[in-house]
């Protein structure tokens, strides 16, 4: 009887310095192989497909840094074009944007009608109005309480100083003096011009000195010779259509990833069984593969990148060779290319993400749920 | 006949996605370049019969100028039935960019669209730069020039639509047009010439385009030429409207070639997706394959039945490539250079993305043989 019992204790005590001396290896394998992050990468990075997918990625990230270094090269040219012309134009408050501003000149306006023909009345101070668009009286004398038509009216109608004119004011009909003639070189040149009495404002605006005096914090004009605003919204244009381009070169790249980690799962899974066997969690497992795609896709964006700008470069020469284009320097700005990498990654990532995702729930008899 | 079901419709979501996808990417390059290409190059009309005098020194299509001193001599040559005079003018529009286009009264028979200059005080809006502005019938809108220091209040008197480019421009009178381009009353970006092409003497457009080139420098230099001096006025050039903006369209770089270069290059990046995951279903079902082999299927046999089982997948993905990029496109509402392109189905898009996968998958599957 004590003989059973001594072998059975002797049995257990066996048992669990066994057990016990697994549980330290185990833990002593996790400290050393598991933990090693590059270790464990380079186990699966250094095979025969991570050389293609860097490859398939570079390609796909060449094309659009070889379009985006083109369109850089475009853009800046845009951005050039506009610094060379002298803005030097006005800043003028519509009625809609209106703000108390003293030293402004007000114009108000409307339509009258001159026989069939309808054209601007201006109501302004006139003196002001003469020296801020530097008028030329052509005929006739600036007189108080005058009326006054612009060059190309009164060689249409035959309108001389002297003459009464009738227009038509909404239902009023008025008869105007007309005192001289004006030339502006401009659109005024069709306008009649009385003094600001007459209340009229289908549609009124103000020209201000300087803004600086009076404008509030934030406000809104309209500029004239805005060069760079207009030049700055063609540029707007065509980067959204290349950015709306460039969005589904990312999908493509997300879902290569996908692809791609799926069948490497698939062919690495020895690698991948030894690791979880040796002892490392289920989570590090997921963010080794994860890391395994940020930096196979960080390579492929780095050489696409190369090929992408080289490839853009040798093609501008090519046409410059053949005299087609005279001057194309595609170039990429460091924010560019850095924003492609990092895109790249992202959707790299994220393609490879959703695979493990899939992984994980659909195929059961795959990888970690297996062992 | 087809092999027993041993690939679930599950496992071919991920090739039909790749497929799609592929095919959206194939056909968005396809239809963006073409669509660009098709905007660029129609911005001007391509009615057969029109001529258009440009000036050859302007590296854009909008910032030539030409002297409207020939038109009176151009009017009573054999075969020319109409002469047009247009002004583009880059503008702000309520201070947003746009283009504003100067015409004369025979702009109607030139283009062959109902469309008469407004009058000095008033504007036509296209009826997509309306919709972008909010503007209708009787608004008031503020024009600023960008290339001159002029401001002008305008009244919209029309909303038009023409299903050309002026739906994304303002049409004024010329003079307009002039003002806020900041040039003389005697100049315009380009005249149309509508002609009668059988009845047509080319040659004597041309002596008068060179003669007005000459009387030019003489009035700039005040001296007689002798020789060819370098001072001469270049003569103002006759093309034919369908060249004209092949012409400045080409000088960058971007034509047909270049648009069937991009889309192959397309094709290809995205080829290598589809080919991958071909791959990955084929590797996912190699046990299945083998069983069927060792059951007396041939190899053949089972390429064949792999490609008519995915056949369905592909046709549908290249269908949707071809029939939802346009839809996307125009709802996204893409624009050049101010303009809307539009974007037509193409059957080619549809056939080649169709064969291109297809021949892409054969590939594929073809390992197993």
């Amino acid at each position: 009887m004590l003989r059973i019992i001594v072998s059975q204790l002797s049995t257990i005590l066996q048992n669990s310095l066994l057990n016990c001396s697994a549980s330290r290896m185990r833990k002593k394998a996790r400290v050393s192989l598991p933990d090693n992050t590059f270790l464990n990468l380079f186990l699966i990075l250094f095979r025969e497909q991570t050389f293609p997918k860097i490859i398939q990625i570079a390609l796909l990230v060449s094309l659009l840094a070889s379009t985006y270094s083109i369109i850089g090269f475009l853009r800046w040219e845009i951005s050039y074009a506009s610094s060379l012309v002298a803005e030097g134009g006005r800043e003028i408050i519509v009625e809609e944007y209106a703000f108390d501003c003293g030293n402004a000149l007000e114009i108000h306006g409307g339509y009258v009608k001159i026989g069939n023909t309808s054209t601007w009345l201006i109501a302004t101070d006139v003196d002001r109005l003469v020296k801020a668009y530097r008028a030329k009286i052509v005929k006739g004398k600036l007189e108080s309480n005058g009326s006054y038509v612009g060059f190309l009216l009164s060689k249409e109608y035959s309108i001389q100083p002297g003459s009464r004119l009738l227009v038509k004011l909404d239902e009023r009909e008025i008869y105007l003096n007309i005192t001289a003639i004006l030339r502006f070189n401009g659109p005024l040149d069709y306008a009649i011009i009385v003094p600001e009495d007459y209340s009229i404002r289908e549609f009124s605006w103000l020209e201000p000195e300087s803004l600086e005096a009076c404008a509030p914090s934030s406000y809104s004009t309209i500029k004239t010779k805005n060069v760079y605003g207009f030049l700055k919204s063609v540029d707007t244009e065509l980067l959204n259509l290349l950015n709306m381009w460039a969005f589904t070169v990312f999908i493509l790249i997300a879902a290569l990833s996908y692809v791609l980690t799926a069948r490497n799962v698939r062919e690495y899974s020895f690698e991948l069984n030894l690791l979880r066997a040796l002892g490392l969690s289920k989570k590090k497992l997921t963010a080794l593969i994860l890391s395994y795609a940020a930096v196979s896709s960080t390579l492929g964006a780095l050489a696409g990148l190369a090929i992408g700008v080289t490839t853009a470069q040798i093609l501008a020469s090519i046409l410059k060779w053949l005299n087609i284009i005279s001057v194309l320097s595609p170039f990429l700005t460091p924010v560019e290319a850095l924003k492609l990498i990092v895109l790249t990654v992202i959707s790299s990532t994220a393609g490879a993400a959703t695979s493990l995702l899939q992984l994980d729930t659909r195929h059961i008899d795959q990888l970690w749920l297996t062992i | 006949m087809l092999l027993p079901s041993y690939i679930t419709n599950r496992s071919l979501i991920p090739l039909f996605l790749a497929l799609a996808l592929s095919s959206l990417f194939y056909s968005l390059t396809f239809y963006l370049a073409t669509g660009s290409y098709q905007a660029l190059t129609g911005y001007f009309s391509t009615s057969k019969n029109l001529l258009i005098i440009y000036d050859p020194r302007s590296s854009t299509p909008f910032t030539g100028l030409v002297s409207l001193d020939v038109i009176d001599r151009l009017e009573n040559i054999t075969g020319v039935l109409a002469l047009s005079p247009e002004m583009l003018a880059p503008c702000t529009v309520n201070g947003h960019a746009a283009f504003a286009r100067g015409i004369t009264e025979n702009f109607e028979k030139v283009e062959d669209l109902p469309v008469e200059p407004p009058g000095i005080d008033y504007a036509l809006a296209g009826w997509k730069l309306a919709d972008r502005l909010n503007l209708e019938k009787g608004s008031i809108i503020y024009v600023a020039g960008v290339l001159s220091d002029t401001f002008i209040v305008l009244k919209v008197k029309d909303i038009i639509e023409t299903n050309t480019p002026l739906d994304d421009e303002i049409v004024v009178d010329l003079t307009v047009a002039q003002w806020l381009r900041g040039t003389k009353s005697n100049t315009a970006t380009l005249v149309k010439v509508l002609v009668d092409p059988e009845r047509l003497d080319h040659e004597k457009i041309r002596e008068i385009l060179a003669a007005e080139a000459a009387e030019q420098t003489v009035r700039k230099t005040g001296m007689p030429i002798i020789g060819r001096p370098a001072s001469i006025s270049r003569a103002a050039e006759l093309i034919k409207s369908t060249e004209f903006m092949e012409r400045y369209v080409s000088r960058y770089g971007f034509g047909r070639e270049t648009i069937i270069a991009l889309s192959i290059l397309a094709f290809l990046l995205s080829s290598c997706f589809v080919y991958g995951s071909a791959d990955l279903l084929k590797s996912r079902y190699m046990r299945e394959i083998r069983l069927i082999r060792a059951l007396g299927a041939t190899k053949r046999r089972i390429y064949i039945d792999l490609l008519l089982k995915t056949l369905p997948y592909l046709v549908a993905a290249s269908f949707l490539g071809f029939a939802a990029t346009p839809i996307i496109l125009n709802m996204l509402g893409c624009k050049l250079l101010l303009h809307t392109i539009t974007f037509k189905h193409d059957l080619i898009v549809l056939a080649l993305n169709a064969i291109l996968n297809f021949s892409i998958l054969s590939v594929s599957f073809r390992k197993l043989k």
